[in-house]
């Protein structure tokens, strides 16, 4: 977990662009960007996205607690859970 | 994504299967194949026995491993069973077990699910329902026979990386509960005997588990409290659970039974017409015995990822976890230890880009006809896996003290693969 502010929004633009199948600048991955239909993202590299996230953020993606889906539908979306859940440093049931 | 080393600090190396024993077994019994260790499967047994008081009776959860060997192995130094299906029920005792000694569970057992227990002696039966106690009843009316009923409580709270209770589909929430308490009181085949908790599956947190438990008993006490009832059984659930995965470790077990010990005896003092506690366990006991192992058939790079193609794939081990695959688990290349280590993706032989046992692993890159073994691979293996996707088939197992392996004995519905009939 990073000790000072972090840039989620830039942090978040990175690793997208970094997973996107498609060449893409991380400036140029935008909130409204939905991620399989706009970014070519598929369900086994959603699952990449979710672990690279999970690793970076220190949050945990619950599949029963959240709607996984709707968290991953655009890149504005998963922006926003990360800034909701990111900063309490999430720790996963069970550990 | 970088790559990632295996969590092969999760590999409990003084007891596991050596490199020679894996090259002969799967020279003789073909791979891909799970080979179970008795002496872990011992060894994990005694830590849990171990753990608890002498009050609490350990329940193997015969989901997390069906073979024949491995139910009898656990049966003869003490376990009990759990069982939550007509398959299991067959399983225990085909194994040469008492159903005496068995609970089943499960939220939606059938009529015929319920008279097959009653005709094969099976000890104890959780009521999840209203509906499920009149069925109970009614199959025990049929037999002629009583049923011992555990009444499952779902108290709201609980935690582990699966919720097994809150607004799940298992078990009564209060007022139920105390409805069925009512409606036992005038019925004549059900015995209730008293509660069935579960509360979270996976955890490897003692706390969590001291949690969960610390709710099952005021839970069971604000019961008795509320309708008069006096459980004589109180089954406390199970959830103990294995590391696979980096950021994870073992339960502290001495933790773990230091603390339940303490609350089991508080509660058996404050409790006195409580004789029995029952503590399940499924992954518990037998993951860490077992490993699985698949042959490389085909190495080669594509666009600058190196790709390793195996011959089993999540068809044969994809049950476990929903993260298999994506995260690095313990896995070993067997004979290149020592070799350069690449960025390597460990793919099935299916055809699809989802049937990947490893993504993006630092390991000495495989050789075509090499052997790559996954650990911790004991619970939730073939039963729990697709092993009939794209009409593959299942993979072998064999079970071992470490020397010679033998083909495990397999409950006779593999072979039958059709719908059980009452």
């Amino acid at each position: 977990m990073a000790s000072g502010p972090v840039d989620i929004g830039g942090e978040l633009r990175k690793v997208i662009a970094g997973l996107c199948e498609r060449e893409i600048n991380p400036r140029d991955v935008s909130a409204p960007h939905r991620i399989r239909e706009d970014l070519g993202f598929d369900s086994v590299t959603v699952m990449d996205l979710m672990i690279e996230l999970e690793n970076r953020f220190a949050v945990y993606f619950d599949p029963y607690e959240h709607d996984l889906a709707q968290i991953f539908s655009t890149v504005g979306s998963i922006e926003l859970f990360l800034k909701e859940n990111a900063t309490t440093g999430a720790i996963p049931p069970g550990k | 994504m970088k790559s990632v080393a295996p969590p092969n600090h999760l590999i409990r190396r003084e007891e596991t299967l050596s490199d020679e024993f894996i090259s002969e077994t799967a020279r003789l019994h073909g791979t891909p194949f799970f080979a179970y260790h008795s002496g872990i499967l011992e060894t994990d047994y005694a830590a849990l026995r171990a753990a608890l008081p002498k009050e609490a009776d350990i329940l193997y959860s015969v989901k997390a491993n069906p073979a024949l060997d491995v139910i009898e192995a656990l049966g003869n130094i003490g376990a009990g069973f759990e069982v939550c299906s007509r398959g299991e029920i067959m399983a225990l005792a085909e194994a040469g077990c008492d159903p005496a000694k068995a609970l089943m569970c499960g939220p939606g057992k059938t009529l015929e699910d319920i008279e097959f227990a009653g005709r094969m002696g099976v000890g104890m039966i959780a009521a999840e329902s209203l509906g499920e106690l009149k069925r109970i009843e009614a199959a025990g009316k049929r037999l002629g026979t009583e049923y011992r009923v555990l009444l499952r409580v779902n108290p709201g709270g609980g935690a582990g990386q699966q919720r097994m209770s809150g607004a799940t589909q298992f078990g009564m929430d209060g007022e139920d509960v105390a409805a069925a308490i009512e409606e036992c009181r005038s019925m004549e085949r059900v015995i209730p005997a008293g509660f069935h908790f579960f509360l979270g599956t996976r955890v490897l947190d003692w706390r969590t588990l001291a949690e969960n438990v610390r709710t099952v008993f005021e839970t069971a006490e604000l019961i008795t409290g509320e309708t008069g009832f006096k459980p004589s059984v109180v089954d406390i659930g199970g959830g103990f659970g294995v590391p696979l995965y980096h950021g994870e470790h073992y339960l502290d077990m001495e933790r773990a039974g230091e603390a339940l010990s303490g609350m089991i005896r508080e509660h058996l003092d404050k409790n006195p017409w409580t004789r029995r506690i029952l503590v399940e366990s499924g992954r518990y006991l037998t993951a860490s015995s077992g490993v699985f192992v698949t042959r490389v058939v085909d190495v080669k790079t594509v666009r600058g990822r190196i790709f390793a193609v195996t011959d089993g794939g999540i068809h044969a081990i994809g049950g476990r976890d929903a993260y298999f695959g994506s995260r690095a688990t313990p896995m070993r290349v067997i004979g290149r230890a020592g070799e350069p280590l690449a960025e390597v993706t460990v793919c099935g032989p299916l055809c699809t880009p989802a049937d990947r046992l490893a993504n993006r692993v630092s390991i000495p890159l495989p050789e075509p006809g090499g052997l790559i073994a996954f650990y911790n691979a004991g619970a939730y293996g073939p039963t729990a896996s697709a092993g009939l996707f794209l009409s593959r088939g299942f993979p072998a197992e064999v079970i071992s003290d470490g020397g010679q392996a033998k083909p495990v004995k397999r409950p006779s519905w593999w072979g039958a693969m059709e719908k059980l009939r009452a």
